[in-house]
């Protein structure tokens, strides 16, 4: 059986279509990327898989059970984590977490220590006593991941759960997704951050403007990905010389500052030569990123 | 029905109203101000208003109970006032003070973004409903019923003071006291459900505004001369809104939708 079976679903908002035939399958243990950018659905689905929006076309099936009529028997096993961070300003992170822990029926004692062992993973244990009103955009966040994972879902619906993330706990939330994902507890995971396709998923499902652009595993997808922007951030600055060397390759422009380049590559598969290339120059790099803007491009193109 | 969820969501959201001093401030300000003010304006008046005043308010208060001016002495008049002037003003008390929380119940978790969140843990319609309910019930009645006393004790305080007379507690006061729960429920049931089905604060308030007008009637039909406030009036005013509660939980319970509640 699986914990997702969603076949032709549609859903419309009055005049607008906001999905059109999605299908999907989960098993126990797989994640699966949603990866499109702003409108094309992606928490739209989330709303469905969770059973809080019903669908206008198509059904959707979790453990088994219809949604959205049978919404109610599956609240247990799902956990939801929405663009907001869904938590109550007025109140600490431990009273917010409590909480929903209560709302999950955990067992005090165990709640308890979970919110400590969760808080400690992501380094916030410090903010257990202050309202989350204070917090940072980022703290918030690790707090609306905590309450996330608090009840130890075996669904776990996520949507851009890195955003505002610093690269720390954004690989730390990746680590807990895939060790989560060894233990059987399957994943959806919306983003719009092409990287976290290599970091976390097995499957993938492509959307723009609610519309199923591609779907199967990762790698096949990635293969047919197009036209991606990639920025190479270096040490030191990089100059013209070394732009126009890497210019009569590929397609290049600096990026916010002359330590940044932007590569416009036709493959995905062209990334390693590109690093090759900038190492061979001499140019020490620190980070290379897709650029998130470039995600339009790439999804028309898949 | 889980009633540990139901006590989780009420005392959530009675956390929320009462970390605020800009909610509970004016909801606990405003009954106490009329508690004590009120009471004491009216001895004034009794003892201090000029006689042709003081005629002109015995004459309309003697029309009112079908007896001529003369049968009602000075201390009538304190007794009159108290009870079926000011009385059915404190039995607004739970009306007014559950709109404040109530109208925040839904509309507030969408307004603070926290709906979604909610919405998808496992607590049941009935247990959101009910502890959203809960959490506006229990300031309203506690709050009406403290200042219930509060007011009974400062009118007795005076009276007796001026004219050696206790007027609490009666058996309209107690009726009062008893329909405050009534009152308070079908007013938050009501609100609860408007304020489910609206985008934000600003409407569940401006919408349950019209909507409890016709319950805020109630309390002035003696005021009015329509009927007598006494024990009958008032035990039929209780049945009423017992049906009308349990009518208005029924239909915020039917017509409960979450998805409607998070997209309108």
């Amino acid at each position: 059986m699986y914990v997702i079976e969603a076949n032709n679903v549609g859903k419309r908002f009055k005049d607008t279509v906001a999905l059109h035939r999605i299908n999907l399958k989960l098993a126990k243990g797989e994640t699966i990327i949603l990866l499109g950018p702003n409108g094309a659905g992606k928490s739209t689905l989330l709303k469905i898989l969770s059973g809080l929006y019903k669908t206008s076309k198509g059904t959707v099936k979790v453990f088994g059970h219809q949604l959205p009529k049978d919404a109610e028997k599956i609240r247990d096993s799902v956990s939801f984590l929405g663009e907001n961070y869904s938590l109550y300003d007025d109140l600490t992170v431990r009273k917010n977490l409590e909480f929903f822990g209560i709302l999950y029926d955990l067992d005090e004692k165990h709640m308890k220590r979970r919110i400590e062992q969760l808080l400690a993973r992501f380094d916030a244990t410090q903010y257990i006593d202050r309202e989350v009103g204070e917090l940072s955009r980022g703290t918030k966040q690790k707090v609306a991941i905590c309450r996330a994972l608090l009840s130890e879902p075996k669904l776990l619906l996520l949507d851009e759960p890195s955003a505002f993330l610093d690269p720390v706990a954004s690989r730390i939330l990746h680590m807990e997704l895939n060790e989560l994902s060894r233990k059987g507890v399957s994943i959806v995971y919306a983003t719009q951050r092409l990287d976290e396709l290599y970091k976390i998923g097995n499957k993938t499902l492509l959307l723009r403007k609610g519309r199923q652009i591609a779907y199967g595993n990762v790698d096949k997808i990635i293969n047919k990905l197009r036209d991606v922007e990639v920025e190479i951030i270096t040490a030191k600055p990089i100059s013209d010389a070394v732009l126009r060397k890497f210019g009569k390759r590929w397609k290049v422009r600096y990026g916010d500052s002359n330590k940044a380049v932007i590569f416009s590559l036709k493959k995905i598969n062209d990334i390693p030569k590109v690093v090759k290339e900038v190492v061979n120059s001499k140019c020490e790099i620190v980070s290379v990123l897709y650029l998130k803007e470039s995600i339009d491009k790439i999804l028309s193109g898949a | 029905m889980n009633r540990k969820h139901i006590i989780d969501i009420a005392m959530k959201d009675l956390r929320e109203a009462f970390s605020s001093i800009s909610i509970w401030g004016p909801m606990i300000g405003i009954p106490l101000f009329f508690a004590i003010v009120l009471p004491a304006f009216t001895v004034y008046i009794s003892k201090y208003a000029g006689p042709a005043l003081l005629t002109q308010i015995l004459g309309v208060a003697a029309q009112t109970r079908g007896i001529s001016s003369y049968e009602l002495a000075k201390s009538d008049f304190i007794k009159f006032f108290a009870i079926n002037i000011l009385g059915p003003i404190f039995l607004t008390m739970p009306i007014i003070t559950a709109t404040v929380i109530a109208a925040d119940s839904f509309a507030g978790e969408k307004e603070r973004k926290t709906a979604e969140a909610l919405m998808s843990t496992p607590a049941t319609d009935s247990e959101l409903l009910v502890g959203k309910t809960l959490a506006s019930f229990i300031p309203a009645v506690g709050l009406t019923v403290v200042i219930f006393v509060i007011y009974a004790l400062i009118t007795n305080y005076f009276s007796m003071a001026s004219y050696g007379v206790t007027i609490f507690p009666n058996i309209v006061w107690y009726m009062m006291l008893v329909n405050s729960p009534f009152l308070a429920l079908t007013t938050i049931g009501l609100i609860v459900l408007v304020s489910s089905r609206v985008k934000n604060i600003k409407e569940a308030q401006q919408i349950s505004s019209l909507l409890v007008l016709p319950i805020l009637v109630i309390p002035f039909i003696s005021v009015f001369n329509i009927a007598t406030l006494n024990f009958w009036f008032l035990f039929d005013m209780m049945i009423c809104l017992i049906i009308s509660s349990a009518f208005v939980l029924y239909i915020s319970l039917k017509f409960f939708d979450r998805e409607r509640f998070i997209v309108a």
